[in-house]
């Protein structure tokens, strides 16, 4: 029973090249004729329908999915260009890719319900042991699309995806499928079999100011804070520097400084991006909102998210009870990847330094994130996140 | 029916009445004192939940403070990434862009990546040509239909072009309205940096970076950029253009050297054809006059003995005279042969080894009667150590006859010729001098004193007869040899000869090295 992976990146200029590159490296390391699973992940100048064509090539994969992303991490680096392929060949885990019909076509939980039927599928009797999926349109709300689900493949089914966007402009991501590159879609990708699983998320924000109360709320829109309407928080600490037409959202002081919904477990906050300013001053956010929570401004710096990536790396290496994983996906925030800037590399680094050296480290910068708040034990309160490092762990 | 009374029983309410007002005065003064009691605590409370309120506004002002100070350190660490980036992005153009001195590499150094990774997306570099226009060098992103009309109309705004030459950098953050608006007309960027290219002979041309709209605006950080960037590229500008001056001034010296070489090679093939007809001509003609010569002297001897009958005195004597005059004759002519054999390589120099005191002591004792008769010292300093040497010693014999026959004849009696040698193990060869004490040689004389047939115009030579021959002579057998000749004089102190001959063994103290490693 063994697990083969390999990881390759590739920079060059011409997209073409750059996938070429990146899957005659994966192919070196793997020395297989095929691959069982690709994962790609591209910055959107590789986005490129050719390139893909050489990876089929190259790879032969009998599965792959992707995204396309701002930021890609390979093993030690993260990068703000380029392109990112994960190849792996086993006889011990077991995948099924799957991809919904358009998100706009039907209900988000319908899609999703029948999403997670059709991964059931051939997979009923086998030892499932977790869901990565990646999903394009950051301004829907994506809990229906999570309980849809959640629904098909149990409440405490271990989940993990990224909401895909091309920019900190929140332009639409792109997700690879086989070989086409599709928009306005989510893929999955369901592992089962003999295999360790481990989960690991947090934050690193903390709560700025007084609390506040969400008066009113109705799915991902929040209405009323305080009785007034929810951009006045936003209003109140930042003033001038809200751009006068609200259409575009709040730009860069939304990433910076979310909001905190503060959850029924003991001093943990739903970290929830502004993605959208409705014209009577109402937030959309990514996922539900429930009424009558607290909500608190938040802030975070550079020290945060390190200590929170040792917190998430620590669940994974605690919850894989001595065994070095042998991927691990990464799912990070792009505001974390702002607020670390040049430095970002070294979140990868201090990874490494509490999961293991051999693990290989593959993954991407999200604009919002699904999963348990914390370690797997918690994957009952699985939710849409925003601005967290999400790590699974599998070996 | 007699009716019959009953006493109807009376209760005394009063006490009741009393207890219960008593009761019901307790109770309403209990209330009171609750009523009283809990508006105290809601009081309190209320002053509890005002200061938490309080406190929790102080907290939300201060919360403001942060978020503002995190704001602007936020901002100072985009700039600062922004501009370290920049930098490295700068620093690897810088390299590149050093590494080329052709102009055309130089733009296209300049490429896409590159200014996204600056941070822009369009750019464009013009340079002066010859008619003092700016001309579009390398463009990214330009409509480059409209870019020679956009050239000329920013080189025809004479207030612009005037703060240009003084070498300012125009962008959107710094400009006043006019030149901002006449910039992003020109350019159709909403953000944008305008440097000069300066060199040392002024404004060489422009560099425009800039993006379209909806892009952030430029920072001052980015104007240093750019400024910088400008500055390497007209450095790397000017050395290409240097490098082209010096590589066509080169090219120019080359075929100029050339040109002379090829003159010179022929001129010199020139000289070494005459030089080979005259050695020629020598030969044969001294060939030539050696046989009636030796017929001349032949018939004089006999003459001379009276075989063919008595001779007169005065005869004698005059022939006697011919005689003499043929046998110098012969030497001269002898060593014109030999000049021109050993300058048209035909004389084979016979070398073997030979040590040189030896041969020194015999020249010594075949030049003792002219010592004496002169009254003039030789002195021999030969080293014991003095190795053998490989030399002809016929020839090398010649050499030093000549050379000790010339400080005879230039050294007044009571006067001293010592020969010195010394081995020069370094340069593997042994240096020897012929020093006199005699009168020297001018110093215009010691140039040409090799030269064939030259005689110093000194009192001597005027009354004893040469050739002129025998130094040329001595100098071409030690260049026969690999070696060398000079001389150095002082006139009325004396002259010395120097020479130099090849020593082709080892060092005394190399073979003892030798010698101690057999052993061992």
């Amino acid at each position: 029973m063994s697990t083969h992976v390999g990881i390759g990146f590739s920079n060059h200029f011409n997209p073409e090249e750059a996938f070429k590159e990146a899957a005659i490296a994966v192919k070196t390391r793997l020395n297989q004729p095929s691959a069982d699973l690709v994962i790609v992940t591209a910055t959107p100048e590789y986005a490129d329908a050719a390139g893909l064509a050489a990876l089929h090539r190259i790879l032969k994969p009998t599965r792959l999915i992707g995204a396309t992303t701002s930021g890609v991490i390979a093993d030690e680096r993260v990068e703000a260009k380029g392109v990112s392929i994960l190849g792996v060949v086993s006889d011990e885990i077991f995948f099924k890719t799957v991809r919904t019909a358009p998100l706009n076509l039907a209900p988000m939980q319908e899609n999703s319900f029948k999403l997670a039927r059709d991964l059931m599928g051939d997979h009923q009797t086998a030892q499932r042991q977790g869901l990565v999926y990646f999903i394009d349109g950051i301004k829907k709300n994506n809990t229906p699309f999570l309980r849809g689900l959640q629904e098909g493949l149990g409440r405490i089914f271990p989940i993990i995806g990224g909401i895909v966007c091309e920019n900190a402009e929140l332009a639409p991501g792109k997700i690879f499928w086989d070989t086409e590159l599709l928009t306005d879609v989510a893929a999955t990708v369901l592992m089962s079999g003999q295999l360790t699983m481990a989960i690991g998320s947090a934050h690193g924000w903390r709560p700025l100011g007084k609390p506040r109360i969400i008066t009113s709320a109705s799915g991902n829109v929040i209405k009323m804070i305080d009785n007034k309407p929810a951009v006045s928080l936003y209003e109140d600490y930042f003033k001038d520097l809200i751009p006068k037409d609200l259409s575009a959202g709040l730009g860069n002081i939304g990433l910076l400084y979310p909001l905190g919904l503060s959850t029924d477990v003991a001093r943990r906050y739903t970290i929830r991006n502004p993605v959208d300013i409705l014209s009577d001053g109402s937030i959309v956010s990514q996922g539900e909102i429930r009424e009558g929570a607290r909500v608190h401004l938040m802030i975070g710096d550079k020290d945060a998210c390190r200590r929170s990536t040792h917190e998430a790396a620590t669940m994974i290496r605690d919850a894989m009870f001595g065994k070095t994983p042998k991927i691990l996906l990464v799912l990070e925030s792009l505001a974390r990847r702002k607020i670390l800037g040049r430095s970002a590399a070294q979140e990868i680094h201090l990874i490494k330094e509490i999961v293991g050296h051999t693990t290989q480290v593959f993954g991407l910068c999200t604009f919002g994130e699904i999963a348990p708040p914390g370690a797997i034990e918690h994957t009952k309160d699985t939710d849409v996140q925003n601005q967290s490092i999400v790590l699974m762990g599998i070996g | 029916m007699n009716g019959v009374a009953y006493p109807v029983p009376v209760f005394d309410l009063t006490p009741i009445l009393s207890v219960i007002c008593f009761l019901l005065f307790t109770a309403l003064c209990v209330i009171l004192y609750l009523l009283l009691s809990k508006s105290e605590s809601h009081r309190e409370v209320k002053n509890a939940y005002d200061k938490i309120m309080a406190s929790f506004d102080e907290l939300d002002e201060q919360a403001k403070l942060i978020v503002k100070t995190d704001l602007e350190l936020n901002k100072a660490q985009e700039e600062l990434d922004r501009r370290l980036s920049g930098l490295n992005t700068l620093q690897k153009l810088a390299r590149n862009i050093s590494m080329t001195l052709d102009e055309q590499e130089i733009f296209k150094k300049i490429d896409e990546p590159l200014l996204k990774k600056l941070g822009f997306s369009r750019s464009l570099i013009a340079t002066y040509d010859e008619e003092e226009l700016l001309a579009p060098k390398s463009s990214i992103n330009m409509n480059t239909d409209k870019l020679h009309a956009a050239l000329l109309k920013l080189i025809g705004d004479a207030q612009f072009m005037h703060a240009l030459k003084s070498g300012a950098t125009f962008s959107s953050l710094n400009s006043s309205q006019r030149t901002r608006s006449f910039l992003v007309d020109l350019f159709d960027m909403e953000h944008f940096i305008l440097a000069p290219l300066l060199t040392q002979r002024g404004v060489a041309g422009i560099l425009i970076v800039g993006n379209r709209y909806q892009a952030p605006s430029v920072t001052e950080g980015d104007e240093e950029i750019i400024a910088i960037l400008s500055s390497q590229i007209s450095q790397a500008l000017e050395n290409s253009q240097l490098f082209e001056q010096v590589y066509r001034s080169t090219q120019v010296l080359e075929t100029r050297v050339n040109e002379r070489t090829k003159e010179l090679s022929s001129a010199l093939k020139d000289v070494e054809d005459i030089s080979k007809k005259k050695s020629e001509f020598i030969s044969a003609v001294s060939h030539e006059l050696r046989t009636p010569l030796t017929s001349i002297k032949g018939y004089a001897s006999i003459l001379i003995t009276g075989k063919v009958g008595d001779i007169p005195d005065a005869v004698k004597e005059r022939l006697g005279k011919i005689n003499t005059h043929s046998d110098n004759l012969v030497k001269l002519i002898n060593d014109l042969l030999d000049i021109s054999r050993i300058e048209s390589g035909r004389v084979e120099m016979k070398t073997s080894a030979h040590y040189i005191k030896p041969m020194l002591d015999n020249i010594a004792d075949l030049l003792t009667p002219q010592l004496r008769d002169k009254g003039v010292v030789l002195r021999i300093n030969v080293p014991i150590d003095t190795p053998e040497i490989e030399f002809d010693q016929s020839q090398v014999e010649r050499v030093f006859i000549n050379l000790i026959s010339n400080a005879i004849k230039f050294t007044p009696s009571g006067g001293s010729i010592s020969i010195n040698a010394h081995a020069n193990w370094e340069k593997k060869e042994i240096m020897f001098e012929v020093a006199d004490t005699g009168i020297g040689i001018k110093r215009e004389d010691l140039t040409r004193i090799f030269d064939e047939f030259f005689r110093v115009d000194n009192e001597i030579n005027m009354t004893v007869k040469g050739t002129g021959l025998g130094l040329a002579l001595a100098k071409n057998i030690v260049e026969a040899h690999f070696g060398r000749m000079w001389v150095t004089s002082e006139p009325g102190v004396g002259t010395t000869f120097h020479f130099t001959l090849p020593l082709k063994h080892e060092a005394p103290q190399d073979k003892l090295k030798k010698l101690k490693t057999v052993s061992s």
